[in-house]
This record gives C-alpha cells, structure tokens and sequence, in this order.
C-alpha cells in the first residue's frame, strides 16, 4: 500500500515539474511596441591571473553580441558603457517581452564564455506607455 | 568508507539531477549540459557498483555457503524439481492454448482412421453378398439343363428320344426330332 503511494507521489511531481518547465521555458512571440527598449545592466567578473580588466570589457562585450542574437535584438550604437569598475550597462532596440528577457537573462549568466561569470544586475524593458521618451535615451 | 562513498555518490546524483532541472529552467543551457553530463555520470557508476555488488553478494554466497546451511538429504528432494504431470495440455487451462492443437489432430486421425476402417468393411461386406447373388442369377440363367442333352445308347436304342425342348431336338438332330434313321 506504501509503494504506491511514493510511486504516485513520484509521478505528481514528475507531472507537477514537467508542467512549470514547461510554462517557464515557453517561448511565444509577443510584438514589441514602437519605440520600446530594454537597459541591462551586468556584473563582470573574469577568473583569470593575468590583467582581467584589460579582457573583461572585451569579453562582456563578446557575450552581449552573442546573446542579443538570440533575442533578436540589437545593441543600441554607443550605449555601452562602464558604469563603474566590472559594470557594463547596455541598451537593446527593440524591447524584449518576458520570455526574451528570459532568456538574455539565462544567456548572460551561463557560462558561454570561458573565465568570464556575468552577473545581470538590471534588466528593463521601457515602453512610451511607461511615461517616458524612449527615443531621447 | 564504503558507506561515504555511495552517500557521496547518491549526493551527486540527487544534486546534479537537480541542477539540471534548474539550470534549464534558467535558460543557461550550458551549464544545464554540463551539469547532465556529470547526472549521466554517477547515474552510471552507480548502476554499475550496484550490479558489481549484487554479482559479488552471489559469487560469494556460492564459494563459501554459511555453516550450517547445508540442506539434508530430504530437505534438497523436496527442493528439487519435481517431474511434470503427464498430459499438462489436458488441464483445462490450457485448453485454449495452441499446444492442444496437435495431440488433438493426432488423437482425431485415429479415430477418423478407424471410422473409415469399419465403414470401408461394411461396405465391402454388403458390396460382396449384392455381387454375389447377382452373379449367382446369371449363372443360373445358364445353368446346365437337369436333362442330359444327348440320349443315353440304351434309350438311343429303345427308340428316338423326345424332349420338349427345341434347342435340345435341334441338338439331336432328325432322331430325336422323331425321323427314321
């Protein structure tokens, strides 16, 4: 009588996870509003002896080229930038919906690039029904 | 240390499995890949040593049985196989199955081939008595008259024979046809 309980148990759980991954790894296709972007904002950090400030922007800048592909999306001209020491802010045209944000989100923080762990920071899609001028920034 | 090991063992497993699942639902999917690889890894090796275990439990169990476990004579008869029962396909669980097709076949040839022997010697028997009265009345239709054909030399002398019979007076020609010699 126990066993097949802890088998039925198993086999909700399985279902129960299948179903959330599932819900959270769906991709669906959601038009980006005119005029909308998305600010990034991440974290650097290079495991290596030699010099990583001179390789970490470099290397940040690398994986942001390979992962706006993913979301098809492009970075915004001159809006890379060094916030501070290790801290990159980026912008993408057009705007990211949340399943985009996902996955830039995943693409950023795997380990694409050897000796580089990025952090992400800040991820924010801006539309001109938020109250703000996107083309100004 | 044996017991450390397959703890460690079964850590790695539940954590890497469990990794997994995160990493995917983080979209990293290269750590997803990785964390899989080292997943597909214990799991593995642990198979394995379970398998090597279990051999190793039997092999030793065959070299070196425990004192006092040698069975006594009677205890290994009842253990041994005993002999099947005869005509198992009788048993009437079995007969829907296909094995009961073949005796079956055999056991209706015998009896097809003995109906077939009985008919075919009532048929002979009947065949052979209708056969023989029929041949009976032709032969008797030509049986031999239960007159002689030809006088005897004591009736040719005492005068010329008669007989009602035509063909027989043709046969003895003009004395019997009652002519002078």
């Amino acid at each position: 009588m126990r066993r097949p309980l802890v088998w039925l148990a198993l086999a909700v759980l399985t279902a129960v996870g299948v179903l959330l991954l599932r819900a959270e790894l769906m991709t669906v296709e959601v038009d980006a509003p005119e005029g909308s972007f998305t600010d990034v904002v991440v974290a650097a950090n290079v495991k290596q002896e030699d010099d990583p400030e001179a390789v970490r922007e470099e290397m940040t800048r690398g994986l942001v080229s390979t992962c706006r592909l993913l979301v098809n999306a492009d970075v915004v001209a001159e809006s890379f930038l060094t916030v501070e020491p290790g801290v990159f802010a980026f912008r993408l045209r057009p705007g990211l919906d949340e399943f985009e944000r996902r996955e830039l989100r995943g693409c950023l923080t795997d380990a694409r690039v050897q000796h580089l762990l990025v952090d992400v920071l800040h991820l924010q899609t801006v539309t001109p029904a938020d109250g703000v001028d996107a083309r100004d920034r | 240390m044996k017991k450390l090991s397959w703890i460690l063992a079964v850590v790695t497993l539940l954590a890497s499995g469990g990794y997994v699942l995160v990493y995917v639902y983080r979209w990293e999917w290269h750590r997803a890949q990785l964390v899989g690889i080292l997943f597909l890894g214990a799991l593995v090796g642990m198979s394995t040593a379970l398998v090597l275990r279990r051999l190793n439990r039997l092999e030793a169990a065959r070299s070196h049985p425990r004192a006092g476990q040698v069975p006594d004579p009677l205890q290994r008869l009842r253990a041994a196989p005993v002999e099947s029962p005869p005509f198992r396909w009788l048993r009437p669980q079995d007969l829907n199955r296909t094995h009961i097709f073949i005796p079956v076949l055999l056991g209706g040839g015998v009896l097809v081939s003995g109906l077939a022997w009985l008919i075919e010697r009532l048929a002979g028997a009947s065949a052979r008595a209708g056969v023989e009265e029929e041949l009976a009345a032709s032969l008797r239709d030509i049986a031999f008259p239960d007159e002689p054909l030809v006088p005897s030399r004591a009736e040719a002398l005492a005068g010329p024979a008669t007989s009602g019979d035509p063909a027989v007076r043709l046969l003895l020609g003009p004395p019997a046809a009652g002519g002078t010699r």
